[in-house]
């Protein structure tokens, strides 16, 4: 295919090489030049536009960078102006950095491990306001725990409908409709075991022989009276083990009848007590009135533990990353390459991230205040170490005291325990919406607050306490809505009993596991609720109270009507074995 | 999709060694379907450059197979971790994983592993098909091509005469 270069050509131009191009190398170098140039000047930007991405992914919220600063002698990275949405309030930054500046070990970065030794981040300032939303995705429902906290509707409800939307979790029912069941098939039972007792020892058989053998002895030779005595004393044996079977089974039998009355005789008392459940639940009775506190600031204390448990859950993927076993290997996913990274076992282990020592400066409007997170890595497995931190700030303007201490230690994997130790004392609280409500919003307009929180997440079940106590407050409690009747008659004394309040202690404690928590809250707003209210609903309770045991026992009447037909066909069968045993018991007398 | 055309005509019918258009394409497959700053791509552009390879048909497989390769993905991830989760490969990938470059290579992560190795099992037999395919076609069907309209139409444009000089100063073919 190729034409035959010319003879002259080929005497004069010099020789070609048929395997490289020389210039090659050139165009190599000179791209290459081209490729470090360019990352050179957009690697600030690729870094800000990589960790606003990576960020936002993982926050499920904005995650903003104004700037970001690469150096590579010595290797490390600037960051200034970040800015973290609070994915709960879009229009709100969860947290802002001034600063955030570290080196890292070159060596370890070529094998893709950022080992930082100190890291610096300055000038953290909270829940600062943005001028755009920085939501990217839809917020979620209320839980079934606030919904159940909201405030009690004070209206009296509707016996049918309670009843209605109650029956099938009756516990005097059930226990009733169990216990007529068993009665039938108790009674069946030991039907059939008296008639089998009953052919078993039978007593007018043991008569004949009794009597067959007394004519028989009659006749006396010494063979006769021999031979009768040992047939007599088998004949007493057997009857004697009769006995002994039948006492033992009307043992069995009068624990079964005891059982069954016993269902009926607690009967009453068990209507009573699903009465007095459904009221506690429906209706605003004395002791539904001790838990007030929880219906009062419930909502507000569950959504700040869920959004700190959300916290814990998008800071998962930096302090515990998701690793499997394949085949003896472990196995983890990248932060943000594709596939999964293989690790084996290492001469000098180190974690794919660490930092060390972070020293972080916060700037509240109270004042400034400085604190320090050690060990933050997604491989503490390897580091060995948890990561702690500890913040403390004192005398600052309008707080005398606070510390913050914690530790996220995953170093065991069936072991996770994540420990976090709050205390404010002297805190100046000002315009504090306690209840957002549309009839009952409470707000502390001032006071000066202590503030205890501990809580603990280990082995996935979360136990927390919060203890707080307010002095010098004034409470104000506005009126957006007017409701009518008893419950506005009930929220017009809640609001004057609050608004005489001048100091409140509150404890909550917090138990159960991070998708399912239980609340129990307890306040001296307690006693000083249920003394301005309990007045006003007891009258119209009493006709609820009534209405709903009529209707518990009127669903009760079938299975107690059956019940009972069990227990009198059992009385029968009792009957029937006393009479047996009765029977037994005389022939054996004629037998001695 | 016309341009992709052009070219491939370009390329095989021009005065190239099919083992150069060959080793071109099988190596653009490598570049393709790994991750494209990885240091083994890196010594591919240098050999793509100094040796005399076609650039024009590693250009093209690059552009060509990069969309293969994305779509493979999920498999070279299974022959990745099948590879790297051997048993009897663990003590060769604990010492690679001990040294420095096979870490800068990422060579420990499933879709790397997975894509360079299938890569480089299907060069041999990609690069006999695709000598033999150059050759068939150079003696079957490449007269029949020159006398096409739109070969006509590819030889009196003038994109096509400046890349003719250009092969000549050896910096393409």
């Amino acid at each position: 295919m190729k034409a035959p270069a010319k003879t002259g050509q080929a005497a004069t131009a010099p020789q070609r090489s048929k395997l490289v191009r020389w210039q090659g190398l050139l165009i190599f170098v000179i791209l290459a030049v081209l490729v470090a140039g360019f990352w050179i000047l957009f690697i600030d930007r690729i870094a800000e536009r990589t960790i606003e991405r990576t960020g936002t992914a993982l926050v499920g919220a904005k995650v903003e960078l104004d700037r970001a600063d690469v150096s590579f002698s010595p290797l490390g990275l600037t960051l200034l102006g970040l800015k973290v949405t609070n994915p709960d309030a879009p229009m709100t930054n969860a947290f802002e950095v001034g600063r955030i500046a570290f080196h890292m070990d070159g060596p370890n970065a070529l094998r893709h491990k950022i080992i930082i030794e100190e890291m610096s981040v300055e000038s953290v300032r909270l829940n600062t306001p943005r001028q755009a939303s920085g939501a990217v995705a839809a917020a979620t429902g209320k839980t079934p725990l606030e919904q159940l906290a909201e405030l009690p509707s004070f209206v009296i409800p509707n016996v049918k409908e309670v009843f209605e939307q109650e029956k099938n979790g009756l516990r005097s029912v059930q226990l009733l409709t169990g216990a007529a069941a068993d009665g039938l098939v108790l009674r069946a039972r030991w039907e059939a075991r008296l008639k089998e007792l009953q052919a078993a020892a039978d007593v007018d058989k043991y008569q004949k022989q009794y009597e067959a053998l007394k004519a028989k002895t009659g006749k006396a030779s010494i063979g006769n009276l021999l031979g009768g005595a040992k047939d007599v004393i088998a004949i007493q044996k057997q009857v004697r083990d009769d006995i002994k079977t039948v006492t033992e089974a009307k043992k069995a039998f009068a624990a079964d009848l005891t059982t069954l009355k016993k269902a009926a005789t607690d009967t009453p008392a068990a209507v009573r007590d699903d009465a007095q459940r459904l009221l506690d639940k429906y209706a605003l009775t004395p002791s539904g009135l001790a838990n007030m506190s929880r219906a009062l600031f419930g909502p507000k204390i569950a959504a700040n533990v869920r959004s700190a448990l959300r916290w814990n859950e998008r800071l998962a993927p930096f302090i515990d990353r998701v690793k499997e076993k394949i085949r003896s290997q472990e196995v983890v996913k990248p932060l943000r390459a594709k596939g999964r990274d293989v690790r084996f076992r290492e001469d000098h282990p180190l974690p794919d991230f660490l930092a060390r020592l972070s020293k972080v400066s916060v700037s509240l409007p109270q004042g400034d205040f400085a604190g320090r997170i050690e060990n933050m890595t997604s491989d503490q497995d390897i580091l060995g170490q948890p990561l702690k931190f500890s913040f403390s700030a004192a005398n600052l303007k309008g707080l005398r005291s606070a510390s913050l201490q914690g530790t996220f230690d995953r170093v065991r994997p069936d072991a996770h325990r994540d420990v976090l130790n709050l205390s404010l004392r002297g805190c100046a609280v000002r315009d504090v919406k306690l209840v957002e409500s549309r009839t009952l919003p409470v707000s502390l307009k001032q006071g000066l607050a202590d503030l205890d929180v501990s809580a603990t997440v280990e082995k996935g079940r979360l136990a927390a306490r919060i203890v707080a106590g307010v002095s010098g407050a004034r409470l104000a409690v506005e009126k957006l809505e007017r409701r009518d009747g008893l419950a506005g008659r009930v929220d017009d004394a809640i609001r004057s009993a609050l608004s005489g309040i001048s100091s409140l202690n509150l404890t909550a404690e917090i138990s159960g596991t991070p998708d399912d928590f239980d609340l129990k809250v307890r306040s001296d707003l307690d006693d000083v609720l249920k003394g301005a209210v309990s007045a006003l609903v007891r009258g119209e309770m009493a006709g609820f109270e009534k209405g709903l045991t009529d209707a518990i026992n009127g669903q009760v009447a079938a299975p107690l009507e059956k019940l009972g037909l069990g227990i009198k066909g059992l009385d029968t069968v009792g009957l029937g074995l006393d009479g047996l045993d009765k029977r037994l018991g005389d022939l054996l007398k004629k037998l001695k | 999709m016309i341009q992709s055309v052009i070219k491939i005509l370009k390329v095989l019918n021009s005065e190239t060694h099919p083992s150069q258009i060959s080793l071109g394409l099988c190596l653009s497959v490598i570049v393709a379907f790994t991750p494209k700053f990885s240091v083994h791509n890196v010594i591919i552009y240098l050999l793509i450059l100094f040796f005399r390879i076609n650039l024009s048909a590693f250009l093209l497989g690059g552009f060509l197979f990069a969309g293969v390769g994305y779509l493979l993905d999920p498999v070279f991830h299974r022959i990745g971790l099948a590879v790297l989760t051997a048993p009897w490969l663990e003590r060769i990938w604990t010492a690679f994983y001990n040294a420095t470059m096979p870490r800068v290579e990422g060579f420990n992560n499933t879709v790397v592993m997975g894509s360079l190795l299938a890569a480089l099992v299907l060069f041999g037999p990609l690069y006999i098909l695709f000598n033999k395919t150059i050759l068939y076609y150079r003696k079957h069907v490449y007269a029949r091509v020159q006398k096409l309209k739109i070969m006509k139409a590819i030889k009196a444009n003038d994109f096509y005469q400046r890349y003719q000089s250009l092969k000549d100063w050896g910096g393409l073919s």
